[in-house]
């Protein structure tokens, strides 16, 4: 009975609390780069849903038509036919398939373990952290790039191969992350109150800890994708990621540059097309990061 | 304060060590057997006798600590390709990387750090935003696709500079522009946010208060402050750099180490994979710790920690 008078009168004096998301929201709305950067992602996500809908993968992505190699940009080819008759623009369509899955899916491996192990060694004692984040250094002493590259070449190209190669060397980058900023929340007084109540400490680390320091990790999120979609494109580029005739940005601009001289339209599109996935998704992070810095609030 | 370099020198063996031997599990995965490449023709038991004096049936931390052994001998194994000691293979070809590695980092220094500071201390100002924006493009741009694109105006349609190969002061130019562009902006972009916040602190006003002139404010007080991340960055960038050769040098088909890495990939030549990436992180290793020496000598905070352990 009392508690919902008290109820009534507080929503009645008091604003309704938001979430933090809403106020991120409200600060990420403001940032108008971002907001450029988020509708060009919502623009390459709804072409990667669409691709086959708009070109047929099998028919026009991949199948050689050797009568309309090398047209220029045209009404009926927007993006010029390649070396082998096929039209460029389905190939960047289906290709951002190709890059941004790879990409994503490896994110989100190197996310899942790296911020698993960076919890842990943020919430448990000195000596598991210890451990964890020694053999993180050891991973973060070997350059990313040529980490994919010694992977994909010992174990292949396929694509799970490349998800490997992608994430393992991101994960120290997560771990990092996630365990200063539990290690900044593990003490707080809540924290404390959840203990105090007989909480079980993996409980604590789930429920309380996690939603409360896993916010810095979106931005490297985003920023990682970015870089993944950049490293996933220069191994192909180099011929250690995506096989032809599969249509990857990296892949088809390998292929465009024996064509430079005569054809030069061939290297500019997929180079657009990585480009503007990066920078779109680095307006976005930028962005994500100042809206979740409590210092602007 | 030696102490804490020499601390710093000793930590770098343990890393050294554990990083190698990642790599060189993961080879032992890879394709291709020593044996098969250099003896094809022989039959099965001088293949098996063969394998027996290599040691290939050895467990793999041995086989691992006879690699380091005979790594500190300044023997890395024969390339199955060529014949040849790898080590010889990557002594002609180191000089190229480190060239273009040197060029790039010099052009990169040179520019970032002026941009940023030029872009904070003249903060909403049209040089701040053009610069950002170029910054952004910076970070954004594939380097083989700048690459490209620099092949594609300077070489093909206005032919003044080479298109690949090596030789000449003209070859350097395009390898060390692609090379240094996304470090250029990254370490410009940190710089900027750095000396940003520094020019807010009471100790500049107070400077300027005294009736400093702004640029000495500037250069005597903010600079020093405000290049501490920077020097984070510029060392993982040159990291960063020695990793991008690998794509740089296969645009421009220059003779370095990155190029050769890509080739030994695609010949199976494992112990010059393995020689080629050794070498990388060590090197990666070696200015990790330089860098981070150098934050102590610029850093007393930093010395100071390690004046008192």
């Amino acid at each position: 009975m009392e508690e919902t008078t008290l109820d009534t009168v507080s929503s009645a004096t008091a604003k309704k609390p938001r979430s933090q998301a809403y106020y991120t929201w409200k600060r990420l709305k403001r940032n108008k780069g971002s907001m450029a950067g988020l509708a060009i992602l919502t623009i390459y996500f709804l072409l990667m849903l669409g691709a086959n809908l708009l070109y047929d993968y099998k028919d026009v992505a991949i199948k050689q038509n050797i009568p309309a190699r090398l047209q220029a940009p045209s009404v009926a080819h927007p993006f010029g036919t390649d070396e082998s008759g096929r039209d460029v623009l389905a190939r960047v369509i289906h290709g951002s398939r190709t890059s941004i899955l790879i990409s994503v899916a490896a994110v989100l491996v190197a996310m899942v373990i790296g911020g698993a192990l960076g919890a842990i060694a943020g919430f448990y004692g000195e000596r598991l952290s210890n451990v964890i984040m020694r053999f993180m250094d050891v991973l973060l002493a070997i350059p990313a790039t040529l980490f994919a590259i010694v992977i994909v070449s010992a174990l292949g190209t396929s694509v799970s191969n490349l998800i490997i190669a992608c994430s393992v060397a991101n994960i120290p980058k997560f771990a990092r992350i996630l365990r200063s900023s539990v290690m900044s929340v593990r003490n707080a007084e809540y924290i404390e109150a959840a203990r105090a109540l007989g909480a079980r400490e993996s409980y604590i680390l789930i429920r309380h800890v996690l939603p409360n320091s896993i916010s810095p990790l979106f931005v490297q999120l985003t920023i990682t994708v970015g870089t993944l979609i950049l490293l996933l494109s220069g191994m192909s580029f180099v011929g250690l990621g995506i096989q032809p005739p599969t249509p990857e940005w990296g892949a088809m601009l390998a292929s465009a540059r024996t064509y430079i001289r005569n054809y030069s339209y061939l290297c500019f599109f997929p180079g657009m097309a990585i480009m503007l996935c990066i920078l779109s998704l680095n307006l976005l992070g930028d962005g994500l990061r100042d809206a979740l810095d409590p210092r602007l609030k | 304060m030696w102490r804490f370099v020499l601390k710093r020198v000793l930590t770098i063996i343990p890393i050294m060590l554990g990083t190698t031997f990642i790599v060189f599990s993961i080879m032992s995965f890879a394709p291709g057997d020593a044996v098969g490449m250099l003896a094809a023709d022989a039959s099965q038991e001088e293949k098996a006798a063969l394998r027996q004096e290599l040691g290939l049936d050895d467990p793999l931390l041995i086989q691992y600590a006879r690699y380091i052994k005979n790594l500190l001998l300044g023997d890395m194994g024969i390339s199955y390709k060529s014949g040849a000691p790898v080590t010889e293979e990557l002594a002609a070809r180191i000089p190229y990387t480190a060239l273009l590695a040197v060029v790039a980092s010099i052009i990169t220094i040179i520019l970032a750090i002026p941009l940023g500071v030029i872009a904070a201390i003249r903060q909403n100002t049209f040089f701040d935003t053009s610069s950002m924006v170029f910054c952004l493009l910076g970070i954004s741009i594939p380097p083989f696709w700048l690459g490209l694109l620099l092949i594609l105006s300077f070489g093909v349609k206005l032919k003044m500079l080479p298109v690949s190969g090596s030789g000449s002061w003209a070859h350097l130019i395009m390898p060390a522009i692609t090379q240094s562009v996304a470090g250029l902006a990254t370490i410009a972009r940190v710089t900027r946010s750095s000396m940003l916040e520094v020019i807010r602190q009471d100790y500049i006003r107070t400077a300027r208060a005294k009736g400093i002139a702004y640029n000495q404010v500037i250069r005597r007080h903010a600079l020093k402050n405000s290049l501490l991340p920077t020097i984070t960055v510029a060392g993982l960038q040159v990291g960063a750099l020695l990793s991008g050769a690998v794509v740089t040098e296969t645009v421009f088909s220059w003779p370095g180490i990155g190029r050769f890495l890509v080739s030994s990939i695609s010949w199976r030549d494992t112990p010059c994979v393995l020689g080629c990436v050794v070498i990388f992180v060590l090197t990666f290793s070696i200015i990790n710790l330089i860098v981070d020496i150098l934050y102590g000598f610029v850093d007393p905070r930093i010395k100071a920690i390690y004046k008192k352990a």
